[in-house]
């Protein structure tokens, strides 16, 4: 039945995509592609590493424009831990959020303990007080489902799937999934294939209990947010910044397709997935937020070049679906490279911003590596990386004149000093968990 | 009285002990027939979900074959690798593809491919790919089950009651499932399928060749993994690695969540588990949550290709069915209550009369008693009567006689009512002493003389016993006495009375016959039951007691031998055999 409908929502968008291309030059497009090098000019004759950037930013909501409508589950943990003050702060932030929400958009509430309860079947919002109501009768007991939760919450979103909406479930967890699939890896492949059918899942963690490895990689591999709530209290705050998210999609199934050309070979995409396969990379961002800049730092190795030589290094394609004008739009663009022998020329192309942006991400990536390490007990290891993190930092913010890398420099040191204590580190590794996610994905809150 | 406790306490034990054991079994066999209709239930019930689960991988295998003929069509002449990389990236449901030629080369993913998850998807596959068994069907099943070909229709069901046949392959890893037949096919290969597609058979008819294709589930770092494999006309065979994480969110979503337990009858009282191959529970449902800790009722292996996959039923309300039971105890508890207050009633009654009998008994003994001393001054102040007076005034002789004869008698009665209570008491004991019996005899006629003489019978003795032998002298002598007065009282018109007297050892015998009217046959026995007393002509008028004659047999038992009634011509004939012995001690 899923499978069905799925295939007829594709063909719909196909169809979409056909009838309305002939209208393509005409109406003004919604997101802004732009391709950035770090280091514009090169030095001629030698081989390089380079930081490509390529960012996507939704424009600024007309005040005329109606909103898209969103389509949420909101997916309550009600074990028995989250008993008490918790379960009363989620339940009052889930309210309040729904509040928000208008009678196009639909919502649905489902929570779990050992076993799954659809608290609200998918629905118009347009009763609030019912679903206040329902919402308030939830009681905190059992075991955690957070599988089969994330299930029938993604499966409410099916019944109104629809790609011109905001698809969107937000899983609330205090604590670790212990009936059902319970790793990483099986909630990110979940999470995976929910993001294929235009679904993304945020994901907050509440507390100290719960796994942020999991959950980092259930919002990660959707494209969702994360986020870290030690206090209930918070709570309220990061569902209004959820749903403010949310309401402010302007484009959805975005697919970037990077073609390297003359030689170049891509070396990695930092902080998010992206799969490459010989000269192209491919990855998918699933929505974007109005006014809000999403990008992807790809390193790639250029081949020696001869002075003055100027070279076009990647080409780039991005497909995604305009939400306001329910159709599938194209974007293209690439970048080239100049190449000289002097050093001065070199330096003072430095596109500072673009740098800063590649810094802070291998930054990030040294500092995954950092709990990496942390976890599998080298302390001194994970410190000694840290260090050399701050190190880069150092370099480069001096380099490029850049207070925000040294900002970087000092909480990297400061991470440094904080690794030690054994008895904070769950929060500290939830903290860095949600800092190395935000910053990967450029999230807004 | 411990007799009538010992009775009334079977009384109440027995049909307690009965009706316990007749309720027991009659509960087991409601219990084992409820439990088998639920097992039956329960069976239909987690059945059904397999099928669910079944018709879930046939409609994946139906968007599949779809995917897989869509690639198809694309080929140019070979495949498109750009498109399969493309069918990755969009499906939710497809984690990886691969694309193995007729020579068992893997075509897709390229050895040479840079992309970290290809390589890896590679080489936990190796084993698999190189397994070239794998991708045929089992064309054998054909031969096993030689149904007639079935019709192959484009149904708008598509999936009908063909789900419903038994699935051979349950138990095996890997399904060999038989090609789909198309309209052209002869051969009664579709029957050997066990779950055929017709919607397959119908996207069969577009390229009118019988397509192979099967499920493989394998384990990959022990996690359940499913590959859908196809193979085209040319002999590449097609494999689709599902998402497994995916795989199982749809099989939740088939199954109900906590809300729709509720209402839901057949799962408003139970706890149903999905175990996944490593025996974790992989989603729980059902309305109640207080069986957590039972043990499951009910186990079912899923179909392939979910083999090693089970489902647990558990229920608290069919382990311990106490309602019933406690109808059933409270009968009972009524039952053995009311059994044991008609009983204590009965026992009270009985107690009460039986004490009343006793005082009875004990008050005619203590009478009896007193009215000896009077008896025996009476007897001897007329036999120094009789010394003293003339003995040529025969009419005071004649008055003293009857006084004498009248005391005898009176004696006669006390004595057997005595030794009537001291039989009922046991108390009686012999009294051995040497002498003749002859003697004894002789003695008690002689007491009895003046009477028969009165009434003209004539005593015949014939005795030959002049031995001396241990007896109990009063004892013989009461039974005569008994004998004779009966004699005296119901045939006091026989003419002769003859008692005999012989010794055959150990026994002596006496033998007491008269010609009076004699005992009907038919009462034979009952003359020796305490306080019968024949009642017709002849006893009318006659006052009797009805102990003289049992109070005879049981003394006549005490020596170790027995009063009876011998057949004669006329008259009656009582016949006493007692054991009698030269050397004391040796009766008893």
């Amino acid at each position: 039945m899923n499978i069905l409908r799925l295939s007829k929502l594709m063909l719909a968008t196909a169809l979409t995509t056909v009838g309305l291309i002939n209208a393509h030059q005409v109406s003004a497009k919604q997101v802004d592609l732009n391709i950035n090098l770090a280091t514009p000019v090169m030095e001629a004759e030698t081989r390089h590493k380079a930081f490509i950037k390529i960012s996507l930013e939704g424009h600024k909501l007309e005040q005329t424009q109606a909103r898209i409508p969103a389509n949420i589950a909101i997916v309550l943990d009600k074990s028995g831990s989250m008993q008490g003050d918790k379960l009363f702060r989620a339940k009052e932030a889930a309210i309040m959020a729904i509040n928000r929400l208008s009678q196009n958009d639909i919502v649905s509430v489902v929570s779990y303990d050992s076993r799954v309860n659809v608290v609200v079947p998918a629905t118009k919002v347009s009763d609030t007080n019912t679903i206040a109501r329902a919402i308030n009768r939830i009681q905190a007991n059992g075991n955690t489902a957070l599988f089969a939760g994330v299930s029938k919450g993604a499966n409410e979103l099916r019944k109104f799937l629809d790609l011109n909406k905001v698809n969107r479930v937000i899983l609330l967890s205090d604590g670790l999934a212990n009936i059902g699939p319970s790793t990483p890896n099986e909630l990110g492949k979940l999470g995976l294939s929910l993001a294929k059918e235009g679904m993304s899942v945020t994901t907050i963690g509440l507390g100290l209990g719960y796994n942020e490895d999991l959950m980092t990689q259930l919002a990660g591999f959707s494209d969702g947010n994360h986020a870290f709530v030690e206090n209930a209290d918070d709570l309220a705050r990061v569902f209004q910044y959820e749903f403010g998210d949310v309401l402010s999609v302007v484009a959805q199934g975005v697919d970037i397709h990077i073609r390297c050309l003359n030689g170049v070979t891509p070396l990695r995409v930092l902080g998010r997935e992206a799969d490459i396969n010989g000269s192209q990379v491919r990855t998918r961002l699933n929505q974007l937020y109005s006014e809000q800049e999403k990008f992807i730092i790809l390193e790639v190795e250029v081949p020696s070049q001869q002075d003055k030589a100027t070279v076009e290094l990647v080409d780039v394609d991005v497909n995604y679906l305009d939400l306001f004008n329910k159709r599938s739009e194209k974007l293209n663009t690439s970048v080239t490279a100049a190449f000289s022998r002097s050093e001065t020329e070199v330096k003072d192309a430095i596109d500072t911003q673009t740098y800063e942006a590649a810094a802070e991400q291998v930054a990030n990536e040294l500092n995954r590596k950092a709990v990496q390490r942390r976890d599998q007990g080298d302390i001194e290891g994970a410190k000694s990386i840290l260090k050399e993190s701050a190190q880069y930092l150092d370099n480069l913010g001096q380099s490029l004149a850049s207070p925000k890398l040294l900002e970087q420099k000092a909480e990297a040191l400061q991470d440094a000093e904080e690794l030690e204590n054994d008895q904070d580190w769950g929060k500290k590794r939830k903290e860095l968990k949600e800092r190395q996610y935000k910053r990967a994905t450029q999230q807004s809150y | 009285m411990k007799k009538t406790l010992l009775l009334l306490i079977c009384l109440i034990v027995l049909p307690l002990v009965f009706l316990t054991w007749y309720s027991v079994r009659l509960e087991d066999q409601q219990q084992a027939l409820l439990k088998h209709q639920i097992t039956g239930l329960i069976e239909t019930q987690l059945s059904e979900i397999d099928q669910q689960f079944q018709t879930h991988f046939l409609r994946l295998e139906s968007a599949l074959n779809e995917e897989a003929r869509k690639l198809e069509q694309a080929k140019d002449p070979s495949y498109q690798l750009a498109s399969f990389r493309s069918l990755i990236q969009s499906s939710p449901y497809v984690e990886h593809l691969f694309l193995i030629d007729g020579d068992g080369t893997t075509l897709y993913p390229q050895a040479s491919s840079n992309s970290r998850s290809e390589q890896s998807f590679l080489s936990s596959t190796l084993s698999l790919r190189q397994n070239n068994a794998l991708f045929t069907n089992n064309t054998d099943t054909s031969e096993i089950l030689p149904s007639p070909p079935i019709a192959v229709t484009n149904s708008a069901t598509p999936f009908s009651a063909k789900l419903r046949a038994p699935a051979e392959q349950q138990e095996l890893q890997i399904s060999q499932r038989s090609a789909f037949a198309d309209y052209a096919a002869p051969t009664a290969e579709i029957a050997a399928s066990p779950t055929p597609d017709s919607s397959n058979a119908s996207l069969t008819a577009h390229n009118n060749t019988p397509v192979q294709s099967g499920w493989i589930a394998w384990y990959n770092n022990s996690r359940l993994q499913h590959i859908y494999w196809r193979k085209d006309a040319n002999g590449n065979t097609l494999g689709f690695s599902l998402n497994n994480a995916r795989l199982l969110s749809d099989l939740i979503n088939l199954l109900p969540d906590e809300q729709q337990s509720k209402i839901e009858a057949n799962l408003r009282n139970v706890s149903l588990r999905m175990i996944n191959s490593r025996g974790e529970t992989s989603y729980e449902w059902g309305g109640s949550d207080a069986s957590l800790q039972l043990k499951p009722i009910k186990t079912m292996p899923l179909s392939h290709p979910l083999g090693s996959w089970k489902l647990e039923y558990r229920s608290p309300g069919l382990s311990q069915p106490t309602s019933d039971w406690l109808s059933k105890v409270l009968i009972l508890i009524t039952i053995s209550l009311s059994l044991v207050t008609l009983a204590w009633i009965i026992y009270r009654e009985q107690s009460r009369a039986a004490r009343l009998a006793e005082q009875r008994v004990n008050f005619v003994n203590q009478v009896s008693h007193e009215l000896k001393t009077p008896l025996t001054n009476v007897r001897m102040y007329a036999e120094m009567l009789e010394k003293r007076i003339d003995p040529q005034d025969s009419k005071l002789h004649r008055y003293i006689s009857v006084i004498d004869n009248e005391s005898q008698r009176l004696t006669r009665l006390i004595e057997n009512v005595l030794s009537f209570s001291r039989m009922e008491r046991s108390e009686s004991k012999l009294d051995l002493q040497p002498g003749k019996i002859g003697d004894t005899i002789h003695k008690v006629v002689e007491a009895f003389k003046p009477s028969f003489d009165q009434h003209g019978i004539d005593v015949k003795l014939k005795d030959n016993g002049q031995q001396t032998v241990f007896f109990d002298h009063s004892c013989l002598e009461q039974v005569i006495n008994n004998l004779l007065s009966n004699c005296e009282k119901y045939a006091s018109d026989s003419q002769t009375i003859e008692i005999k007297y012989w010794r055959a050892l150990p026994y002596s015998y006496i033998e007491v016959s008269d010609q009076g009217p004699g005992i009907p046959d038919e009462l034979r026995n009952k003359i020796f039951v305490p306080f019968y007393r024949i009642s017709n002509k002849l006893t009318d008028g006659v006052s009797g007691t009805g102990i003289g004659l049992s109070i005879s047999k049981q003394i006549a038992q005490q020596h170790g031998g027995d009063l009876y009634l011998c057949p004669s011509e006329s008259g009656a004939c009582f016949q006493l055999k007692i054991k009698t012995d030269s050397n004391k001690g040796s009766t008893s």
